[in-house]
């Protein structure tokens, strides 16, 4: 293999990427080196190593930008001589979804993290304050390590070889060994795999980034930890990291929202949140860096709380590297939907996750008896006391959150133990909960009505206390009267939804009730002042998601169900969850008549229009609106890649609807075959107003068409095409249909597409002698030569024709424009039986020689041909003939037990107060990025 | 002792009592033996019998799949799922199916398939639910 020479590879872009990987890695190291010895010494030499540490860790960042531009690079040039493009791009992939394809894999997304690691430090040496040294000293060893994920080195060691990190501008014949790689010139002949189908969309190119910056941005929050527990600056620390921490807790909620919504709103998965271990684990996080946020500000303005801030900052961080853990390891593999799978990077993740957590352990608990604790401890008045509370609820919520999803991990930790010891310790596996959703609501709705309630009573709480006396009347007062309007609004609630048990009214209540004890605190106690409303919104927002969730998941229904068709027929629990829809046919479903309209192709797409219209009581329709749900083909077309719902939205409510099944020979080929194969073909002769009688039809000609609708079928030059129009009179059902029948003859080859009468039973095809019954037949000795001049009329075979003008806008349907084309239509008048036909011939010169695409009036049995232009005459020259297909028969294959394929399979669900999820959250997150502007004003004062 | 300190013990507590009832919601595989002997909802793991009847048809009923599943014991028995079937039933390679036995067939009211996936190396998952 070495000695071969291969053709239209380039490899210098893959040395260079590299290098470049090297160099990030050492030049990480380096400024790890640089800023740590800067942050120990003082004076001059703290000075230049600084800048050492800031030159080496510009290298770092500007390596990383130039391996993700080379990777653009290549992907962009389609140079799949290199794994990772052809894994991820192919020709036909649009250039839109470049990003997608980029981030797909472990190793873009790998590089899409230490991007934004890379753009945090740079922002962060560009605020210039005096933690950067050791921060960014800290950021570095970060980097070092998640740069070995993409290093790409073996070594030998023993039988097997150690692997670190996986290079993604390896070269595909290095990466397998297939008989095309002994071929020189095997670049010319593969196609790279591409994009999954199913990340085709604009949420794969909005939300891996975002969800990717809320994960780095956990970064800085726990470099000042250790930076600060480095310097024993205990204190210090807690305002500067205030607002990058709200920055993160903002975005990183906005990436797990994209996320959700994405689900939601794209994906077959019907509804927002599955508590899916992949979920559960940015959720977690998330819910870390809040409870640590809750402390830091406590501290910051207390000193309480000081040690579970760095406890927490530091836990957040470490969340994250196990959550990437966890999706990157493959260990999720049973229970995931969207896992990674294992990359032989496991080992390597576990070091980088003991590293972090050893090495920030053991200067926590060093420093531990240093960090400043007020002797006297929280009175039960004070906010931080409560706050406290608040955040001990959200560690308990996590704990459990992680417990369940750590299951497969547990698991493999047995294993483990099992094998040091020798014994089988199988029989302690355990599999994640049956009901996942039931199991984590059952617990986390608990959660939700604790922090409902600390979110709206500790905000009354002052900090350090009041006396007693002053602050509980007023405080009382509040909480009663937000209380009174809850326990009303809950009860108004019960009006709209179904809250089932009381358990939900409690949850119900104290969503209201955080949502009223913020309004009046933000009305009564800040005096509607919009820069202190942070807290408020936050809190506020997340009452308003509990109650959207509320709505929306616990009143989420399925409203395709047809009680009407199969009340009395069916058992309750036999009406299922989706109703068959037959094309034209209309079906009700609930208060809607529901109707199948059509359906279009495009690329791979195939997309359903369905109308919807509501009824009222007495049947009138008050409502209409169309949906289009589709579905997605692999891209040979073997089967289907994906199906995607439609949703109509409204402001209190959405309709979820998704084609859940198709006729199976709709998606799969070899059904296809199998259901053509089952069908009994019957040959009659039939000739232009012609009838047969067959066992269940009555069929006539209703007429040619020479422009037939091909589906899938894109017609060439010199393509002959042939549509017949059938109407078919079913005696069963005593209707007749109407559909075309038609025939493309290229070169030798007869193109077939057969006239499906689903309602009939029916599929009829054209045999090839129709195209000789109506086209060729007698052409040749029936052809007239005549000279037209513009606006001349003459008379052939009783016709009258007229050629009324040249037209240069050509559009015949065989004709496909080519640069420099001269093409020209003429277009020809024709008057035959009281009866006004238009005909275009057209004329063509292309590279010199000129061709001839002829025009034909099937009605009449008229061709014309414009074979050429005399210039100094004006005139041109026309060839007509008119064929006798009239007398001529042909042949039609009739099959008569066709079973209708126009269905499809729909399942419609309702999400009551849906927009109170989105909106609840946004207005929560909204919060967090107000309060991190006013975090970082604050630093200036 | 501090407030926070009995505050904190109360949540350990708590944690311990939460998590052990949580973990009974943890279960482990079953065939189809024992599930025959089970009260509530079990979960069995198995391979689709490809060479047995599959029946789906929406035409009829489009909330009825049934199909025959091979269990970790070799056992085969009927399966039945009420809803559509899955994408790529067919190529799937392992089920994990949750539900109950009812006489000789098993009544499964939620199935997880295991699919090889044709654009990805590694595999993908296929949620259903009746």
């Amino acid at each position: 293999m070495q000695d071969i020479q291969y053709i239209g590879e380039s490899v210098l872009p893959g040395r260079i990427g590299h290098f470049l990987i090297i160099t990030a890695f050492t030049s990480a190291l380096l400024a790890a080196w640089s800023f740590f010895k800067a942050n120990k010494l003082t004076g001059h030499e703290s000075d230049s190593w600084k800048k050492l540490g800031r030159s080496a860790f510009t290298v770092h960042g500007l390596s990383i930008f130039s391996i993700i531009g080379l990777i653009f690079y290549l992907m962009a040039n389609e140079h799949y001589e290199y794994q990772y493009v052809w894994a991820h791009v192919n020709s036909e992939l649009p250039k839109r979804y470049i990003f997608a394809a980029f981030w797909e894999g472990q190793e873009g997304s790998f590089l899409l993290w230490m991007f934004w690691h890379v753009v945090l430090g740079f922002i962060f040496l560009l605020w210039n304050n005096s933690w950067e040294k050791p921060v960014i000293g800290v950021l570095s060893l970060v980097q070092a390590f998640i740069v070995t994920m993409i290093m790409g080195i073996y070594f030998k060691l023993g039988e097997h070889g150690l692997k670190i990190g996986s290079n993604p501008f390896m070269l595909l014949r290095e990466t397998m060994d297939a008989p095309i790689f002994s071929n020189p010139d095997y670049l010319s002949k593969i196609q790279g795999k591409g994009l999954n189908p199913l990340l085709q969309n604009y949420w794969m190119t909005i939300h891996p980034p975002t969800l990717f910056l809320g994960f780095a941005s956990t970064v800085i929050p726990f470099c000042f930890a250790i930076a600060a527990l480095i310097n024993k600056k205990y204190t210090e620390w807690l305002k500067p990291v205030l607002p990058w921490a709200l920055f993160s807790a903002f975005i990183l909620g906005m990436g797990i929202l994209m996320g959700a919504a994405w689900a939601y709103e794209a994906l077959s998965f019907g509804g927002y949140w599955a508590w899916d271990p992949v979920e559960n684990m940015s959720l977690v996080p998330w819910l870390i860096l809040i409870a640590a946020l809750h402390s830091n500000v406590v501290s910051n303005a207390t000193r309480y709380s000081t040690k579970p801030t760095f406890v927490l900052y530091i836990i957040s961080f470490i969340l994250v590297l196990y959550s990437t853990f966890l999706t990157r390891s493959g260990v999720l593999g049973d229970t995931s939907v969207h896992a990674f799978t294992e990359m032989g990077l496991e080992w390597q993740l576990t070091i980088f996750m003991i590293f972090f957590t050893v090495w920030a352990g053991w200067l926590f608990f060093r420093n531990a008896k240093h960090i400043y604790v007020p002797k006297e401890e929280e009175k039960l008045n004070s906010r931080e006391f409560w706050i406290f509370i608040g955040t001990l609820v959200l560690v308990f919520s996590s704990v459990l959150i992680t417990f369940t999803t750590s299951i497969p991990v547990f698991n493999k930790l047995f294993d483990a133990f099992g094998s040091l010891t020798g014994k089988d310790m199988s029989y302690l596996h355990r599999t994640a909960p049956t009901d996942a959703v039931a199991h984590y609501n059952k617990y986390q709705m608990w959660i939700a009505v604790l922090i409902g309630i600390l979110s709206g009573v500790a905000q009354y709480f002052r900090y350090k206390a009041f006396s007693w006396g002053t602050t509980i009347p007023k405080m009382l007062k509040s909480v009663l009267i937000s209380m009174a309007l809850a326990a009303s609004m809950t009860w108004l609630t019960t009006y709209w939804i179904n809250l089932v048990s009381w358990q939900y009214y409690i949850l119900c209540f104290v969503g209201y009730f955080g949502i009223f004890a913020n309004l009046d605190y933000f009305i009564f106690y800040l005096k509607n002042n919009l820069k202190l409303s942070a807290s408020v919104l936050s809190h506020l927002g997340f009452g308003v998601m509990i109650i959207g969730v509320l709505a929306s998941g616990l009143n989420k229904r399925h409203i395709s169900e047809n009680r009407f068709a199969l009340e009395g027929i069916l058992d309750e629990d036999k009406i299922g969850k989706n109703i068959v829809l037959l094309k034209g046919v209309p079906m009700v479903m609930n208060d809607f008549k529901v109707t199948y309209l059509s359906d279009t192709m495009y690329n791979h797409t195939k997309e359903f229009n369905i109308n919807y219209t509501r009824m009222d009581k007495q049947g009138n329709a008050v409502e209409s609106f169309d949906i289009q749900p589709y579905i997605l083909y692999t891209n040979d077309f073997s089967k289907l890649a994906s199906t995607n719902p439609s949703t109509k939205h409204y402001l209190t409510k959405d309709i979820f609807s998704i084609v859940s099944n198709l006729p199976k020979e709709e998606v799969e080929p070899e059904a296809a075959k199998q259901k053509e194969d089952s069908l009994r073909y019957k040959l009659y002769q039939i000739g232009l107003n012609d009838t047969v009688v067959t066992d269940k039809n009555i069929i006539t000609v209703a007429g040619i068409n020479k422009n037939p609708e091909l589906k899938h079928f894109d017609l060439k030059e010199g393509d002959i095409p042939l549509g017949v129009k059938l109407r078919v009179f079913n005696k069963k059902n005593d209707t007749a249909y109407i559909a075309t029948a038609s025939i493309v003859l290229r070169d030798k080859f007869v193109y077939d597409f057969p006239a499906i009468f689903n309602e009939a039973g029916t599929k009829i095809k054209l045999k090839e002698d129709a195209a000789q019954a109506i086209f060729l037949e007698n052409e040749e000795s029936n052809v007239q030569s005549f000279s037209f001049k513009r606006g001349e009329t003459q008379e052939y075979a009783g016709m009258k024709i007229t050629f009324r003008d040249f037209n240069k806008n050509v559009k015949h349907p065989l004709y496909k424009h080519q640069k420099d084309d001269i093409a020209v239509t003429a277009i020809m008048d024709i008057e035959a039986g009281g009866k006004k036909y238009t005909a275009e011939p057209l004329y063509l010169i292309r590279n010199g020689s000129p061709f001839v695409l002829k025009d034909m009036i099937t009605d009449l049995g008229l061709n014309l041909s414009f074979t050429g232009i005399d210039p100094q005459a004006q005139s041109i020259s026309l060839q007509m003939g008119k064929t006798k297909f009239d007398k001529k028969s042909f042949g039609i294959d009739v099959a008569e037990n066709y079973e209708r394929s126009d269905f499809i399979v729909l399942e419609a669900v309702l999400f009551p107060g849906i927009n109170l999820v989105w909106g609840g959250t946004l207005i929560m997150l909204l919060g967090l990025l107000v309060s991190a502007f006013k975090r970082y004003q604050d630093q200036k004062v | 002792m501090k407030k926070i300190h009995i505050v904190g013990l109360l949540m350990i507590l708590g944690a311990i009592v939460v998590l052990m009832t949580a973990a009974k919601d943890l279960s482990t595989y079953d065939n189809f033996k024992s599930a025959g002997k089970a009260t509530g909802a079990v979960k069995v793991v198995g391979k689709l019998c490809k060479d047995k009847e599959i029946i789906y048809d929406p035409r009829k009923d489009p909330n009825y799949l049934s199909f025959y599943v091979q269990d970790n014991n070799n056992e085969i028995r009927k399966v039945v799922l009420k809803n559509a079937k899955p994408r790529d039933f067919e190529m799937s390679e392992q089920i994990v199916l949750t539900g109950t036995m009812k006489g000789d067939e098993f009544l499964a009211s939620d199935m997880l398939l295991k699919c090889p996936s044709k654009y990805k190396d590694e595999e993908i998952y296929v949620k259903s639910r009746s």
